[in-house]
């Protein structure tokens, strides 16, 4: 494929043809559907047809030259970047877990809303801008360098593995889901089908090609999200646009919920037979006025946002930029192109209560009779994948709210069904679920082995290393913690979304004060930035294990999703006070800092 | 600490004053209005005000929030001659 004037300059046009083509791909599976041939089917093909594409960008942007491979060159344009950051972002958690969430928790959850996109702020002002000027390829690269000594590195490198390792086993788990349902093959075998995908992906090409395949599974993981919600808002007939539509909806589902006894007493023996599934107790919109409920709020929101701003794998896409400028806007196109899913999630959720609670909708089964609902074909299905059950505890023969048994998480897969759309908007579901899985896990696997490769190997044990044999370390890694990834997913130790929550508690509480403070607080020196890593990590892991297997008591309600809260604290404050407590940096590293603050000259570091 | 003795602001210092008050809206958004979710909320019958904040009114603004962030840290930039080309 050669056009004129280079890849670069005729984006536009190359993912302007992509576009048109999966949605012409996708009017097919529909034709293909009218004419007969069978769900299954269109499932492989939606599969297979999604990750032969991805496979084939992977490959065509392979490359053996270090700064692309690190960096995709530093040339990607502000826009572009932000669509790859916002692929690089949204996880499975988000795409899958998070309506899900909304609809089981209601008000509460929606501090995941405001924290993942709040956070972008804070990488907008404080961090971005200002690693991009500083030109490192990696987070612990940055550390390293404006701190000093391999020690200082070697933490950030340990904070980094932790944080990105718990994040990406859930997104392979995430892949591994979709992959075996759609493949009908068992789950264990999902994983190691989802992680060749994830691979092909970065092997060849590093960011560059990471780059590139996030710009297209963000294209189809934003139409897959948006077509089935429009679609609903507008058959239950609140509206053209779902965003604006949803808070009529919100106020008819507080109605219907009265009418359903919401909060009701569920059936003990009724919650015997339907194991961890849950029925709905929680109202929509329930903004407690109770301090605790508030602090929950907060504590959860700061969390999440300043763990967003020190994960090393969204970070290192703003070093791809061709400038400081460029990096800085590149941030504000991210949350735009974030928003666009963000925002729909809680409609999705709306409206896929008000499809299940309405008596006057035919999908509404809630108060209707339970053998009817029980013989329902999405009904069978999803029971017999373990999602969901119905238990009729009080044997009165209808189906009431609190005998509906549910994981979260069929709320994105199953809402197609559940709303009785066809079966090509279900494949195009598992198709985005699929591509938001893979787009994060290819960030993360690429953070953690650059980091390796270029920090650990690179910098601390063989700094006289060529850039080639570099890159064949780099890629041996990559592979590798692929394969660990995937060894540890396939046990099925944490939910996608515990394990989300801890590594943004973890990088928070590692990395976030270390990188600030090394930018806008000169006198932060060496001794002051391990003691912040080390002592953050350790109080916040330490916490975690306490409450989770420990037996401790939450402390002010500070569960396991919010340990930060004890983290950040004790990293910020033995990072003053050991910082004040010994030499102030040299000469040499305030004079490094003052070139970072201002766009203008040479980046710092020439890798 | 050389560049304050002079008087005039430095780039720096602006360049924080822009940070100071970009983060003092971001508090207000991230944090305090969720503080009052019921009260914004209302009654049975009212616009869910807390819920549309959560859901959409706070996102909606901290992307506006970073695009005039950008546009005034570039002009602070421009008028100290230090960006770009």
């Amino acid at each position: 494929m050669k056009l004129e004037g280079g890849f670069i300059k005729n984006l536009g046009r190359v993912y302007g043809v992509y576009t048109l083509g999966f949605l012409g791909f996708v009017i097919i599976m529909a034709i293909l559907e009218q004419a007969g041939v069978s769900a299954e089917k269109i499932g492989w093909m939606f599969v297979g047809f999604t990750i032969a594409i991805y496979a084939l960008i992977g490959i065509l942007s392979r490359t053996m030259e270090s700064g692309q491979y690190y960096v995709a060159g530093r040339e990607v344009p502000a826009v572009y970047n932000g669509m790859a950051t916002a692929a690089d972002w949204m996880s499975g958690a988000s795409f899958i877990a998070m309506a899900g969430g909304i609809y089981m928790n209601g008000y509460p959850y929606m501090a995941f809303l405001v924290g993942w996109t709040g956070g972008y702020v804070l990488v907008a002002s404080l961090i971005a801008p200002y690693l991009r000027k500083f030109g490192c390829y990696t987070v612990p690269d940055f550390i390293g360098t404006r701190y000093g000594g391999n020690l200082a590195r070697f933490c950030a490198v340990i904070v980094l593995v932790m944080a990105s390792f718990t994040y990406v086993t859930a997104q392979i788990n995430g892949t591994g889901t979709v992959a075996a349902r759609m493949l009908d093959i068992p789950f264990e075998w999902g994983v190691w089908v989802g992680l060749s995908g994830i691979l092909a992906c970065s092997m060849l090409g590093g960011m560059r090609a990471v780059t590139w395949t996030q710009v297209a599974q963000y294209i189809v993981l934003i139409v897959a999200y948006l077509i089935p919600v429009f679609w609903m808002s507008n058959k239950l007939g609140y509206g053209m646009i779902p965003h604006l539509a949803q808070f009529d909806a919100v106020l008819a589902v507080q109605e219907l919920e009265q009418l359903h006894n919401l909060g009701a007493a569920v059936d003990p023996a009724a919650q015997a037979a339907a194991g961890k599934l849950k029925a709905l107790s929680v109202g929509i919109n329930d903004a407690s006025d109770t301090l605790m409920a508030k602090w929950k709020f907060f504590t959860l929101v700061l969390c999440m946002m300043l763990g967003t701003a020190s994960l090393p794998h969204v970070l290192m896409r703003y070093f791809t930029t061709a400038s400081v400028k460029a990096a800085r806007q590149s941030v504000g196109w991210s949350l735009v192109f974030i928003c666009l899913l963000y925002l729909t999630a809680p409609a999705l959720a709306t409206f896929t209560k008000l499809s299940l609670l309405d008596p006057n909708l035919a999908t509404g089964i809630i108060g209707k009779s339970f053998a009817d609902a029980q013989s329902l074909e999405w009904v069978q299905k999803w029971t017999s994948a373990g999602f969901l059950k119905l238990v009729d505890g009080n044997g009165d023969g209808l189906l009431q709210l609190q005998e509906f048994f549910m994981n979260g998480q069929i709320v994105v897969l199953a809402t197609p069904e559940i709303a009785g759309l066809p079966y090509v908007i279900s494949g195009l579901v598992a198709a985005g679920g699929l591509a938001a899985a893979m787009s994060t896990a290819d960030g993360l696997l690429l953070a953690i082995a650059n980091a390796l490769s270029h920090d650990l190997y690179y910098k601390i044990i063989d700094p006289k290393a060529d850039s080639g044999k570099r890159l064949v370390v780099a890629r041996i890694l990559l592979l590798a913690i692929g394969a660990a990834g995937a060894y540890v997913a396939a046990q099925k130790l944490t939910g996608i979304l515990g394990a989300v929550a801890w590594a943004f508690c973890f990088a928070n509480s590692g990395l976030f004060f270390p990188l600030v403070l090394g930018i806008w607080w000169k006198r932060a020196n060496r001794a002051g930035a391990i003691a912040g890593m080390i002592g953050g990590l350790a109080a916040g892991t330490a916490y975690l294990y306490a409450i989770k297997w420990g037996g401790m008591d939450p402390w002010l309600g500070i569960d396991h999703l919010r340990f930060g809260m004890i983290g950040m604290p004790v990293s910020l404050i033995l990072m003053v006070v050991v910082s004040k407590a010994t030499e102030a940096p040299d000469e040499e590293t305030m004079k490094m800092v003052d070139s970072i603050r201002i766009p203008k000259g040479e980046v710092v570091q020439n890798n | 600490m050389s560049s304050q003795s002079t008087g005039a602001p430095s780039h720096w210092d602006r360049t924080k004053s822009l940070l100071f008050k970009t983060l003092a809206i971001w508090i207000f958004l991230a944090f305090i209005i969720h503080w009052f979710g019921d009260a914004l909320n209302g009654g049975a019958e009212s616009f869910p005000g807390g819920y549309f904040m959560a859901g959409m009114g706070v996102q909606i603004s901290f992307a506006i929030l970073v695009f005039w962030f950008v546009t005034k840290q570039s002009q602070i930039d421009d008028e100290f001659g230090v960006s770009e080309d």
